[in-house]
């Protein structure tokens, strides 16, 4: 190890900042995730969801991403009447609203099992772990944008800060010490479960029972996080 | 004439400075107060894609290598004349493009290290990189081939041109070699090819290179056009966007091959290159017309009813909304329809070819940006959302490209030998 | 014909070393920048802490909220991410918040909540933690 790290300044020490050579040190990714191999996903039961936005300010504040930029790794779509107004910072539109039909919707990234960011990624800067988690290698990423353009869902977005491109992760880093995503946590009325695809298991007797719904099915994405009664118009 | 040059040089590199000057404002905005969008690389509420990436794609569209290296593979002789004209051209756009995407992407530093070693063959950008790069590589190569002898016939001049004569022609290496009196056979035959004026092995070795750069250059276009038709965005999703691309690439390429001939003879008072412009007339009409059937047709057929509601909304919105105008007053109107009739019913005289020409250039390049704007508008989170106008930083990077690549097409023209080379 | 070959030959080499550098050469340097990707992700600390560890604690409070009609809310949701009080142990690091926009952000009269919901100004403007208590979340019954 320390000679790949004498070897490694050496080399990049006259070299632009920023510049890094990855020598492979013979490590897989087997060695590195650990745990269990399980599929997780997410089920959103939309009539529970009740605005609140207290999930979009928990995910800023797990996930280091600027509280007054309005990107967000999550967000609500509020529908009311016929307007379309959306959460993506701590200020909540919703509830100056006079409507008299409405319902929202979370969204987040899906981590689709055919996943178009991964596949249009030109450095290879988007991978699936082996639970099917889609994670952003912030190190590569020369944020070319291509991600964003190709994402059916609009889930991703441009850092403000690290001018890299960044989604949610189901709080990859949460799960490995057995958490909960912080979306989940928080949510107060119990609208997003979150858990593996095996049997007993909360999300897998969800999906099971209820008459769940994806967004953008015809997009081929196979997305992983279901959602109980949707309304048509959020498709467009 | 001294002050015009004087004046464009001026203005040209002034131009430039302040696109330097933007490309890094845009990276590193100072805080302003203002409504100005703050930086525009937004996602959640904006266009990810935006001038920069239009831009890029209009200078590298401009598909002048293609048009030279059909020339010389195919025999056109009237091209020949004006095949230095085409491949430099050609690579100053490429070098300038590139350039350009440069400072799109957010974190350009990497990129040397993010290409090297992470390859993704299933990313089409990827390959478009990969394909950009090689057709550079043949385009320099075969273009060194075209100005070899009269690189050779410019070092024996005094002063800067000879300099340059010497160097680029790797005459310098010659010289050495037959001053040094070596045995080899091989290597006195080198120096004996470097400093020779005979072009027999260079007009072969470049119909060669022609081949494989032609074959690189449509490539290198069709892939960007899939790069845009590979997703799920109605308007770009589409088999035909990489042959369009393509037909755009060639229009264009004639198009500033014409205004390029046409103002270096007036600035150098000499006629001989204007014996390529009715070949270049010819090639510009005929990829004109198809394509306005290509628009015409992909109007219709995306925006079907029955086809697909989502690429119908993103038609519309093209067609008869917020693009509207852009669309049909100066893409098509007088981008394609009026620069048809000009140059079928007069194209015989040069003012109208010139006026046609710059009429499809400005068609062309509203052509890219409409294509991306539009394009992505319909996948906002926060709904459709109007056209935004370039932000300051941004026109001052586009002025200052576009300057880029004229002031460097003129330092090329004092510098390198671009007159039409006579078989002696 | 020599020279053609000569050309076509580097060009078909040129081409060969592009698809040798794209498919065999940089899978092993993916490998790697994943490994590090994966390793970075891991390393990162956990902001919201879970109510099992506020229980340890408080668990005369969480007796109250699980038997109430907040059963279901976590700490965190009202009170913020909790790591700093769940190191330091004081008072003050730690989100006690007692408006009436607090409460409101979830109980406040819109379209599509099924929660019980009141209008702006039910209780005439006094602090809701006057007549309910935040956490077994009871309706006083007058």
């Amino acid at each position: 190890m320390h000679r790949r790290e004498f070897l490694k300044s050496v080399i990049t020490l006259p070299f632009i900042p920023g510049f890094r050579i990855v020598i492979p040190s013979g490590r897989s990714r087997e060695m590195v995730e650990t745990g269990p191999a399980k599929k997780y996903a997410m089920v959103i039961d939309v009539d529970k969801c009740i605005g609140c936005g207290k999930c979009v300010i928990a995910c800023k504040t797990e996930n280091h991403v600027p509280m007054e930029a309005p990107v967000s790794r999550t967000w609500i779509e509020g529908y009311l009447d016929d307007k379309k107004l959306v959460m993506n910072t701590d200020e909540n539109p919703f509830l100056k609203s006079k409507a008299s039909k409405g319902f929202f919707v979370p969204k987040l990234c899906n981590h689709c099992a055919n996943a178009p960011c991964v596949n249009v990624c030109p450095v290879y800067a988007r991978f699936h772990t082996k639970e099917g988690i889609v994670l952003v290698d912030k190190e590569t990423c020369i944020g070319c944008k291509y991600c964003i353009t190709a994402c059916p869902y609009g889930a991703t977005f441009v850092h403000p800060e690290e001018k890299v491109t960044d989604k949610c992760t189901f709080c990859y880093h949460r799960l490995r010490k057995g958490l909960l995503p912080a979306c989940v946590v928080v949510c107060p009325t119990g609208a997003r479960k979150f858990g593996p695809l095996e049997e007993g298991s909360e999300v897998y007797d969800l999906i099971k029972k209820n008459r769940t719904t994806v967004l953008k099915p015809e997009a081929g994405t196979y997305p992983r996080v279901f959602y109980i009664n949707l309304d048509t118009v959020v498709e467009l | 004439m001294r002050t015009i040059e004087t004046v464009f040089v001026s203005l040209t590199l002034a131009l430039t400075a302040l696109g330097f000057v933007g490309a890094y404002l845009m990276h590193f905005p100072p805080p302003l107060s203002v409504e100005l969008p703050v930086e525009p690389y937004e996602s959640a509420f904006g266009v990810p894609w935006r001038y920069l990436v239009a831009l890029y794609v209009f200078l590298v569209l401009l598909g002048t290598a293609a048009i030279a290296s059909a020339g010389e593979v195919l025999h056109i002789k009237e091209i020949e004349v004006i095949v230095k004209d085409a491949v430099v051209i050609a690579i100053l756009s490429i070098i300038v493009g590139l350039i350009t995407i440069a400072f799109d992407l957010e974190r350009i530093e990497r990129a040397g290290y993010a290409t090297l070693g992470h390859a993704n063959p299933t990313s089409v950008m990827y390959w478009m990189i990969m394909f950009y790069i090689l057709e550079l590589i043949f385009l320099i190569v075969e273009s060194w081939f075209y100005f070899r002898s009269d690189l050779v016939k410019q070092s024996e001049l005094k002063g800067v041109k000879g300099a340059v004569g010497k160097i680029l022609s790797l005459r310098f290496i010659g010289d050495y070699i037959q001053n040094r009196y070596f045995t080899s056979s091989a290597l006195n035959k080198l120096a004996k090819y470097l400093t020779t004026r005979d072009k027999s092995i260079d007009s072969e070795v470049a119909r060669s290179i022609g081949i494989v750069a032609l074959i690189t250059a449509v490539l290198a276009y069709s892939n960007l056009g899939a790069l845009f038709a590979a997703s799920y965005i109605p308007l770009w999703h589409d088999a035909i966007t990489p042959i369009y691309f393509v037909v755009t690439a060639i229009f264009g390429g004639a198009a500033i091959l014409v205004i390029a001939t046409i103002v270096t003879s007036w600035a150098t008072s000499s006629k001989e290159k204007l014996s390529a412009l009715p070949v270049l007339r010819k090639i510009l009409s005929v990829s004109l017309a198809i394509a306005l059937l290509f628009t015409a047709w992909r109007a219709v057929i995306v925006g079907y009813p029955g086809v697909n509601n989502f690429a119908a909304i993103s038609v519309a919105n093209l067609m008869f909304g917020s693009y509207a105008l852009n669309f049909w007053i100066v893409e098509v109107l007088l981008g394609m329809v009026i620069p048809i009739f000009l140059l079928l019913l007069r194209g015989n005289s040069i003012k109208v070819l010139l006026t046609s020409s710059v009429l499809v250039i400005a068609g062309v390049f509203t052509y890219r940006f409409d294509f991306i704007f539009a394009g992505q508008v319909v996948k906002n989170i926060s709904g459709l959302s109007l056209p935004t106008p370039p932000h300051p930083f941004e026109l001052m990077f586009i002025l200052g490209a576009l300057a880029l690549v004229t002031f460097a097409y003129y330092a090329v023209y004092k510098l390198l030998p671009m007159e039409v080379e006579h078989a002696s | 014909m020599r020279i053609s070959t000569a050309v076509f030959s580097i060009a078909i080499l040129i081409y060969a070393a592009v698809l040798v550098y794209t498919f065999i050469i940089s899978p092993y340097i993916k490998e790697e920048s994943i490994v590090l990707a994966i390793e970075e992700e891991m390393g990162k600390e956990p902001v919201h802490v879970q109510s099992e560890v506020c229980k340890q604690c408080h668990l005369e409070v969480f007796t109250n909220l699980s038997l109430g009609n907040h059963s279901g809310v976590e700490c965190a949701a009202c009170h913020g991410t909790g790591k700093e009080h769940a190191k330091l142990r004081t008072a003050g690091s730690i989100v006690v918040e007692d408006t009436r926009d607090a409460c409101m952000i979830c109980h406040k009269k819109i379209a599509g909540r099924n929660i019980p919901t009141v209008e702006e100004n039910h209780g005439s403007g006094v602090r809701c933690s006057y007549c309910h208590d935040p956490h077994s979340a009871n309706v006083p019954s007058e």
